[in-house]
C-alpha cells in the first residue's frame, strides 16, 4: 500500500510536469523579438533625425534654478552632429567673467543608442553643449556647485515623435523637453541671434512687471520677466506668501515654460494648465494651449501712472502740431526771456527731469497732490559755468477708459515753482493746459514690453506725442 | 514480489514522465533573438580613423576595448559626468599605449596583457567629485575587468607629471589592484603601517603621511590602496620626486592638536621673538622658511616674514622625529615586498618596468604619436 501511495504521487508530480511544461508557449504577442525591435527602433529613430536635412531646434532645461535655452542641432549620417547655441555659458567658455549671449558651435559625436530603449546619446565632448553637464562650479553663482555643475543631461531617452516633434526625456535627471524640425537651410547664426533679440524684445529690464491674463480678465502678477526666471503671484493674493517661481526659455516665435503652469483663476474657481505661448502681432504672448490665456504687460494707460515708471517726451518722434505746439511756444518763450535777462546760455533738456514726466509719485513730499499725475516741465539754465535746474510742477487727475485711453484734467494745482513761473511766462500753463485740452489713444508696437508709447489726440490722430519709459 | 498493479503504476508513470519530457521536443533552435549587428567599420564614419587604429592597436593586440565615447550607462549615474573630447580621446589612446601597454608588452609580453590587462578602458571627461568630503576619483577598475579614467578633458599632453597623476599612474594602479586580486600579495605588507590607515580622513592628511611610510595620502587609506600605491608611485615618479618623498620621510612632524585626525602637520617651529619659552612655540609649514648658510659653514632656518622685537631674523627649528616611525625604512620595505611578488609570482621585473616608464614619459613626441592614428586612409 505503502509503494502504491509512492507510486502515485510520483505520477501526480509527473502529470503535473506534463500538463506545466506547455504552459507559457502562447504564441508571441510581437513578430520581433525584444531585441530586434530596440534594433529597429534605434534605427527608426537615426533616420528620423538624419531626415530633412537633419537639423533640429532642443528647448533645453537643465534644473528649476535655471532658465532654459535654446540649441540647433545638425546630425550627419557620418556620426557627427553640429551643435549651435547663443547664451551667456557660451561666452563664459571663452571668457569667464563674460555675462552677455555668446554664439559658438562645434561639432562633435552622437549616435541613437539601445539602452532601456532608444535613447540619443551624444558621446563626445562639445564645448558648447556638455558645459551644462560638467561638474564644474559655476562662475556667476554665490554657490559653489562642483560636483554638480548645471546637471544637465546629454543622453536622452526618444519617448515618441509626431509632427516633427521629438518628444525626448534627459536619461539623468528626467526633464522632458522636446525637439522640433528645423528647415535645413536655416543660417544657426541668424536664427540663434533672432532668438536672442526676441528674448530682449519680450521682457525689457525697463518694465518690471507683466501680467498672465486669464479668460475671465483675472490676473498674474509676473515680475522677472528679463531673466526667464518668472516669479508669479495672483494679482489679488499675497505677493510675499503666494510668489512662486518658474523657469521658461524665449523660442524662435514664443515662449515655453519648463513645466505646465496651474493657475486658478480666484474669480470663477476654473483652473488652467499650459505651457506654450506664441508671439502675436500685437506683441503679447498668446497661450498655445488656450488662445485665451495671454501675457502682457500692463494696460497702456496703466503703464502711464505706474509708480515705478517715468516716461520722457520724445521730441524727435511726435508731430509737430497739437500739444507739441504748445510746448514749442513754451521754449520759445523761455529762451527769449533768458536771453533778455543777460544769461549767456539757455539749454532746455529733456532727460528724466525735464519734459512732460508722468509720474504721481514724481514729488512724495508733496502727499496733497498722492495719486495725482504730474507733469514736470524742467528748465535748465546755465549762468557762466553753473547750471540751474528749475522744475515746475502742475498736477493732473488721470481719467482712463478702457485699456488704452486716457485723460488728464487739470484744475490749476501746481507746486510754487509753477505758479511763480506761470506769472512771468504764460506758455507754461498754456502746455498744462493744452495736454488737457484732450483725451489720448494710446498704442505701443509691443503689449508684452511698451517701452515706447504713443498718445494720439482722439479727436485728431495726426496730433500726437511720444513717451519712452524711464524705470525709476 | 511486486504486484501487476505495481508494474502498471511504473508503466504508466514512465510514459507520463515521458510525456513530459518529450512535450517541448519540438522546440527547435530558432535564430537569435538578437539582431545581426555587421562588425565592419564604416569608412565613412567621421571616427573612422581612430576607431580603426584602436581595433588594430588594441583589441586586436591586447583584447582591449577602449571606449571614448562615453554611455553614461556604463559609469555611476550618482556623479555627474560629462564625455570625453575626440581630439583628447585621440591623444590618450596614443599615449596610453605608448607609456602603458606597450611598456608591459616589452618587458613583460603582450600575452600578459591580453591574459591579465583589462578588458575595457573607459574614458570619462570629467572628474568624479564627491561633494559631501571634496574629493573626486581619479580612476576605477572594477573587476579586473574595466578601467575607467577620469579628467579627460582637462589633460595637458606635454606635462607628463600631470598625465601620471590623473592617467598612467591610476592605470598602473588599477592592474596592480587587478594582479592582487588574482594572486594575494604577502601579508606581511599590510603588517608594516598597520594602525595608522584612516579610512575617512585620508584627504585631509599631507606630507606627513610619508614619515609614516605612505607614499600618498591616498595609500594611507586602506592597506590595498598602499599596496597598489607603493607599486603605481614607483614606477612613474622620477627619482628626484622619489628623493623629495624620502627626505620628507625623515623629518619629524607634530600638530598641535593630535585629537583631530583632520589637524594640520607641521615639521618646522619658532618661538615667537626668539624667546625660547614652550609657551612660546609656533608651528610653520616650510614654504616659511628659508635657508642660510652662517659664517662658521652651518645652515640656519630661519622665519621668512618676522624679525624679533631688536629687528633680529626669527630662527627656526625641524621638529624632532619622534614618532618611532622609520618611515624611509618602511617605504623601502613596501617596495621590496612588491618587487619580489611581482618578480616571483608574476614573473615582472619592477626596476625593469620603472626605467622603460621613466625614459619613455621624457622621450614621447605627441605629433608623431597622433600622426598613428590622423594618418589613418
Amino acid at each position: 500500500m505503502k509503494k502504491f501511495l509512492n507510486i502515485s504521487i510520483l505520477l501526480l508530480v509527473a502529470l503535473t510536469m506534463g500538463f506545466t511544461s506547455c504552459r507559457t508557449e502562447d504564441k508571441d504577442l510581437f513578430e520581433d523579438s525584444a531585441a530586434q525591435r530596440l534594433a529597429k527602433s534605434k534605427e527608426y529613430f537615426s533616420d528620423i533625425l538624419l531626415d530633412k536635412g537633419g537639423k533640429w531646434q532642443l528647448e533645453y532645461f537643465t534644473t528649476t534654478s535655471e532658465p532654459g535655452y535654446i540649441y540647433l542641432f545638425t546630425f550627419a549620417s557620418d556620426g557627427s552632429v553640429t551643435i549651435s547655441g547663443e547664451n551667456k555659458y557660451i561666452g563664459q567658455v571663452l571668457s569667464p567673467s563674460n555675462t552677455d549671449p555668446v554664439y559658438g558651435s562645434a561639432v562633435s559625436m552622437w549616435e541613437v543608442i539601445t539602452d532601456n530603449g532608444p535613447v540619443l546619446s551624444l558621446n563626445t565632448y562639445n564645448k558648447f553643449f556638455h558645459l551644462f553637464a560638467d561638474p564644474h562650479d559655476i562662475y556667476d553663482t554665490d554657490y559653489n556647485e562642483q560636483g554638480y555643475g548645471h546637471e544637465g543631461d546629454y543622453e536622452f531617452d526618444l519617448m515618441k515623435y509626431s509632427n516633427d516633434t521629438l518628444y525626448i526625456e534627459g536619461k539623468k535627471h528626467g526633464v522632458s523637453m522636446i525637439m522640433t524640425r528645423v528647415a535645413a537651410d536655416v543660417d544657426d547664426h541668424q536664427y540663434l541671434d533672432e532668438v536672442v533679440a526676441l528674448k530682449d524684445s519680450l521682457f525689457h529690464a525697463k518694465i518690471p512687471t507683466n501680467f498672465i491674463n486669464l479668460p475671465s480678465g483675472y490676473r498674474y502678477v509676473v515680475n522677472g520677466g528679463a531673466s526667464l526666471m518668472l516669479d508669479l503671484y495672483p494679482e489679488t493674493g499675497d505677493p510675499i506668501s503666494e510668489t512662486e517661481s518658474y523657469n521658461a526659455l524665449v523660442t524662435h516665435d514664443g515662449l515655453t515654460f519648463m513645466y505646465p503652469l496651474i493657475l486658478e483663476d480666484r474669480n470663477t474657481g476654473e483652473v488652467y494648465e499650459f505651457q506654450k505661448f506664441s508671439l502675436a502681432p500685437d506683441g503679447s504672448l498668446v497661450c498655445r494651449e488656450n488662445p485665451e490665456i495671454t501675457i502682457t504687460a500692463d494696460a497702456l494707460n496703466g503703464m502711464i501712472t505706474d509708480t515705478k515708471l517715468q516716461w520722457k517726451l520724445n521730441t524727435t518722434k511726435s508731430s509737430e502740431s497739437g500739444f507739441m505746439e504748445a510746448y514749442n511756444a513754451l521754449k520759445d518763450q523761455l529762451l527769449a526771456a533768458n536771453k533778455n535777462n543777460g544769461i549767456t546760455q539757455v539749454l532746455l533738456y529733456f532727460d528724466k527731469n525735464l519734459g512732460p514726466i508722468v509720474n504721481p509719485e514724481a514729488q512724495p513730499q508733496d502727499q496733497v497732490h498722492a495719486g495725482q499725475l504730474v507733469l514736470s516741465v524742467t528748465v535748465k539754465v546755465r549762468v557762466k559755468t553753473t547750471t540751474r535746474t528749475i522744475p515746475c510742477l502742475f498736477y493732473f487727475d488721470v481719467e482712463k477708459e478702457g485699456h488704452d485711453v486716457i485723460g488728464f484734467k487739470f484744475n490749476g494745482e501746481t507746486d510754487n515753482a509753477a505758479a511763480q513761473y506761470s506769472q512771468n511766462f504764460d506758455k507754461l500753463p498754456g502746455l498744462a493746459n493744452s495736454l488737457a485740452s484732450s483725451k489720448y489713444k494710446l498704442s505701443a508696437a509691443s503689449l508684452l514690453a511698451p517701452i515706447q508709447i504713443k498718445m494720439e489726440e482722439a479727436s485728431n490722430s495726426s496730433n500726437y506725442i511720444v513717451l519712452d519709459v524711464i524705470r525709476k | 514480489m511486486k504486484s501487476m498493479k505495481y508494474y502498471l503504476m511504473t508503466l504508466l508513470m514512465a510514459a507520463i514522465c515521458s510525456m513530459a519530457l518529450s512535450s517541448c521536443s519540438d522546440d527547435k533552435f530558432t535564430e537569435t533573438i538578437f539582431p545581426d549587428e555587421e562588425d565592419v567599420l564604416d569608412p565613412t564614419s567621421a571616427t573612422y580613423q581612430l576607431d580603426k587604429w584602436l581595433r588594430e592597436n588594441y583589441l586586436e593586440v591586447y583584447n582591449l576595448d577602449f571606449r571614448y565615447k562615453m554611455q553614461d550607462v556604463g559609469t555611476n549615474m550618482n556623479y555627474e559626468l560629462v564625455p570625453a573630447t575626440y581630439e583628447n580621446s585621440i591623444d590618450l589612446a596614443v599615449l596610453a599605449k605608448y607609456l602603458w601597454f606597450d611598456v608591459y608588452g616589452k618587458v613583460v609580453s603582450p600575452e600578459f596583457l591580453k591574459m591579465y590587462g583589462p578588458r575595457i578602458i573607459h574614458l570619462i571627461g570629467s572628474a568624479a567629485y564627491n561633494p559631501s568630503n571634496g574629493s573626486m576619483i581619479l580612476g576605477l577598475a572594477e573587476g579586473g575587468i574595466k578601467v575607467s579614467l577620469f579628467r579627460v578633458n582637462d589633460m595637458d599632453v606635454n606635462d607628463f607629471e600631470m598625465m601620471n597623476e590623473y592617467y598612467f599612474k591610476t592605470m598602473h594602479h588599477e592592474f596592480a589592484h587587478i594582479l592582487h586580486q588574482t594572486k594575494s600579495y604577502p601579508v606581511e605588507f599590510n603588517t608594516l603601517s598597520v594602525g595608522h590607515y584612516d579610512g575617512s580622513n585620508w584627504t585631509s592628511r599631507g606630507d606627513e603621511v610619508h614619515s609614516l611610510g605612505f607614499v600618498t595620502n591616498y595609500a594611507s587609506s586602506a592597506f590595498r590602496e598602499d599596496f597598489a600605491e607603493t607599486i603605481a608611485n614607483y614606477i612613474v615618479l622620477t627619482d628626484a620626486q622619489w628623493d623629495r618623498i624620502y627626505e620628507l620621510a625623515a623629518r619629524g612632524w607634530t600638530t598641535d592638536n593630535s585629537d583631530d585626525p583632520t589637524a594640520s602637520y607641521y615639521c618646522y617651529f619658532y618661538y615667537s621673538n626668539n624667546e625660547i619659552d614652550e609657551d612660546k612655540k609656533n608651528y610653520i609649514n616650510e614654504s616659511d622658511v628659508f635657508t642660510e648658510v652662517d659664517e662658521d659653514g652651518v645652515t640656519q632656518l630661519y622665519y621668512r616674514t618676522q624679525r624679533d622685537s631688536e629687528g633680529n631674523r626669527i630662527k627656526v627649528y625641524p621638529v624632532p622625529d619622534t614618532d618611532g616611525i622609520d618611515g624611509v625604512a618602511i617605504l623601502q620595505k613596501k617596495i621590496e615586498i612588491a618587487r619580489t611578488w611581482l618578480r616571483d609570482d608574476w614573473g615582472v621585473d619592477l626596476d625593469a618596468l620603472r626605467e622603460e616608464v621613466q625614459y619613455r614619459q621624457t622621450h614621447y613626441d605627441i605629433e608623431a604619436l597622433r600622426k598613428q592614428v590622423t594618418d589613418i586612409k
